[in-house]
């Protein structure tokens, strides 16, 4: 069945219809909520929460974008938590845990430990970095330079105007850029600028 | 934000250069900066590797399948069991075994509109209460006591909801009578914060419609039916009349029972008559209003005078108060007999309201013309427990001071047509309000200024309560010597952020975008952009229309830009 099917039998209350556009999507809409809540347990409810209130509501869905339309409730969802969360501030008590059940990066087998380890180190620095930045920029560095979205679809999902997605994803990567400046020692010599002033 | 020898090459133009969506003169004029500029390559670069790492950026794991079950059910309960994080879950599963009707209620309170108006409570309660509304303890713990009897005779019928919320409520209520005993004690203004935020609750179910109160006490505590005791939500209430003005001018006439509820004027216990009867509509439709109108008019009146009188009486409020709230627990009925019971319940609080209706009594004798009408509209509605009707309530803003508004209000109450159709209604006094502070954070700006206009009778007057909108432009060009330049015709008319001006013209937009914009006037929804301001004066004598230029404002982040004020002749 085309997307185009699934989405025409999900609204007449197909469930399984709509699971198999969940399971399309839902690594995509993980990984934006995983790095713009910065919480693997906040992500999670947020994409359940986007996935039950886009079926619920499929039926607002006129055509166009499906990907760009899913990922706006995932997006706002996303809004809505770290809203709660602003107004009541909470710590999470997940790093005094020992021992990690759930990896947040999929592993290669072919990848030796090495590579793996610089991966994960650079990995890290970069989500590290990324979560620096204010929510909105992180959205939209997520969507553009990780999942490759284009201008017109982030101006979609956020919502926004086209010059402000730009604008925000402009500090975005000049933010990010300073922050791993500060860390040159994990970068590549060419990253590295001669100004260390700079 | 790095910075480079052209200023002109801002790191947005970068980035949409290495996107290539640049238009094409600016990707022209950023690639020979390239060249020309080491600078500006090494900002390019950088920015490409930055966007490669992202592209890199390994693929996260998922913790488990979202896909949602054969079986869902897609309500907003289950949308709630699902996220422990979201705020309103456990409120939610409460809602489950209430009716649509209680639900909505619910969700409308715990919305954005219930919370700002219970944030406006708070406020207002807090203002007043330190304005001295503590010499009101007595009162307060007399209206607990009569509440707390005509609530125990109302709502013999009630439904366990109410009645186990009011329970869970009646602590509150302990909370707040023990406080301003306390501070009766001390002749202080000192609030406990806890107190204040029990009291500005009660606050926003006093002037609630009754539904609303009832859904709202049922919301704020989630308690079990099953094990009520019964208290009702009355005892939310009391607080308002500690929220209101010490002074009380006895001497203003009482207005009678058919003078409209907005014409009376104001005093303390004005609020102490709208919290009764709010609570009185809370309690109406179970039957048996009559015993709880007459102890409200009771309360108010009596704790009027006392509040006048003198300050020994504050010496036994604690006692008083203790006494009341021991009092306050009475197993439910369980024949169902409501005369029985309401007479039970009318003698145990009589026993603490004898001092009180004696005091009322007094002070109708000797202030007020219509006291015979209250009392015989007392009477005569004490007979009628098995009246179901509510409460016509229609309290608006007191101007002055009406010491009688409780009994006017009560025997009105009870002397006018009931009907259920009746909304409540209630005005919020007036509250002066702290200067506008206007937060920046660190990556967004804000914009003010004032704007007038030529009146007609030919001076600058105030551009009041007109929708301002604020247009982000998107084009940007450099002419020949490099300079940046905006469009101020290119912005996006979809995306018009409007405010309203105040009645001084001062509009206020905060957290823009960095970015340059241009001002845009709105009337019956057509844009205008607005121009700089010319000076028409010069122009006219020189027999010259004016050409104003095109007025582009840069936000810059962390910035408050104020553009002054902006006279203008006339608006597009």
């Amino acid at each position: 069945m085309t997307e185009e099917e699934l989405i025409d039998s999900a609204k007449s209350g197909d469930v399984d219809s709509f699971n198999q556009l969940i399971y399309t999507y839902e690594r995509l809409a993980y990984s934006v909520a995983h790095r713009t809540l910065r919480n693997p347990d906040l992500a999670a409810d947020a994409v359940q929460n986007g996935f039950v209130k886009a079926f619920r509501g499929l039926n607002g869905f006129r055509g166009g974008n499906f990907r760009a339309w899913l990922m706006r409730i995932v997006t706002n969802c996303c809004y809505d938590i770290l809203r709660a969360e602003k107004r009541r501030p909470t710590e999470s008590l997940d790093h005094l845990l020992s021992g990690v059940e759930h990896l947040p990066y999929l592993t290669d087998p072919q990848e030796s430990p090495e590579q793996y380890t610089s991966r994960m180190e650079l990995g890290n620095l970069i989500e590290t970095g990324i979560g620096t930045l204010p929510a909105d920029q992180r959205v939209v560095i997520v969507l553009r330079d990780v999942h490759g979205y284009t201008y017109q679809e982030i101006a979609d999902i956020t919502q926004d105007a086209m010059g402000t997605v730009k604008s925000r994803l402009s500090r975005a990567r000049g933010g990010l850029r300073d922050y791993l400046q500060q860390h040159s020692e994990l970068l590549p010599e060419t990253y590295r600028h001669k100004d260390a002033s700079l | 934000m790095l910075s480079s020898n052209d200023s002109h090459i801002t790191d947005e133009m970068l980035s949409a250069f290495i996107d290539n969506v640049l238009p094409e003169n600016e990707h022209k004029f950023v690639e020979a900066a390239i060249k020309a500029d080491a600078e500006v390559a090494w900002r390019v670069q950088s920015l490409r590797q930055t966007v490669a790492y992202l592209n890199e950026l390994p693929e996260l794991a998922l913790p488990r399948s979202f896909a949602l079950p054969a079986n869902i059910s897609l309500t907003e309960s289950w949308l709630a069991r699902q996220s422990t994080h979201q705020p309103k879950a456990a409120q939610l599963e409460v809602s489950t075994q209430d009716s649509g009707f209680w639900s909505g209620l619910r969700n409308y309170l715990q919305g954005p509109k219930g919370l700002s108006f219970n944030a406006m409570a708070a406020a207002i309660a807090l203002a007043l209460l330190v304005g001295g509304g503590f010499l009101y303890g007595d009162l307060l713990t007399e209206n607990l006591r009569s509440l707390t009897n005509s609530a125990q005779v109302a709502t013999t019928s009630q439904n366990t909801e109410i009645a186990s919320n009011a329970d869970a409520n009646s602590s509150a209520g302990a909370e707040i009578e023990s406080d301003a005993a306390d501070d009766s004690q001390d002749s202080s203004t000192i609030v406990q914060e806890s107190d204040a935020a029990e009291m500005a609750t009660s606050v926003s179910v006093a002037i609630l419609p009754t539904e609303t109160a009832i859904a709202m006490a049922a919301t704020q505590q989630n308690v079990e039916p099953a094990n009520a005791e019964f208290v009702d939500p009355a005892i939310l209430t009391p607080s308002r009349p500690l929220a209101q003005p010490t002074s009380i001018p006895l001497s203003t006439p009482l207005p009678t029972p058919d003078m409209p509820l907005a014409q009376a004027p104001a005093a303390p216990a004005a609020a102490s008559a709208a919290a009764s009867s709010s609570m009185a509509n809370t309690v109406a439709p179970l039957t048996a209003q009559a015993q709880a109108v007459e102890g409200i008019t009771d309360m108010a009146a009596s704790s009027i005078e006392r509040a006048d009188a003198d300050s020994e009486q504050f010496d036994s409020v604690e006692d008083r108060g203790e006494g009341i709230i021991s009092s306050r627990k009475i197993d439910l009925p369980t024949d169902g007999s409501i005369a029985n019971e309401s007479m039970a319940n009318e003698s145990v609080a009589n026993e603490s309201m004898e001092t009180a209706a004696e005091n009322y009594n007094e002070f109708i004798e000797e202030y007020s013309p219509t006291a015979e009408e209250s009392n015989m509209g007392n009477q005569a509605s004490s007979g009628s427990l098995e009246s179901s009707s509510v409460i016509p309530f229609n309290v608006n803003t007191p101007q002055s001071a009406p010491s009688g508004v409780a009994a006017a209000s009560s025997s009105q109450a009870q002397a006018a047509p009931l009907t259920e159709s009746t909304t409540p209604q209630a005005t919020i006094p007036p509250v002066e309000l702290p200067p506008i502070v206007i937060e920046i954070d660190e990556s967004t700006g804000a914009l003010t200024g004032t704007i007038q206009v030529r009146q007609d009778n030919g001076t600058m007057g105030p551009l009041a309560v007109a929708y301002i909108g604020l247009g982000q432009l998107d084009a940007m060009t450099i002419d020949e010597n490099g300079v940046a330049k905006y469009d101020a015709t290119q912005y996006n008319e979809s995306a018009v952020r409007y405010t309203s001006t105040d009645n001084n013209g001062l509009f206020i937009f905060t957290s823009i975008e960095p970015g340059a914009y241009v001002l845009i006037y709105n009337v019956n929804g057509t844009q205008s952009r607005l121009n700089m301001p010319t000076d028409i004066g010069n122009d006219v004598a020189n027999n010259v229309e004016p050409t104003p230029a095109a007025l582009v404002i840069e936000i810059r982040a962390g910035e408050q830009i104020d553009t002054g004020v902006l006279q203008y002749e006339k608006l597009p």
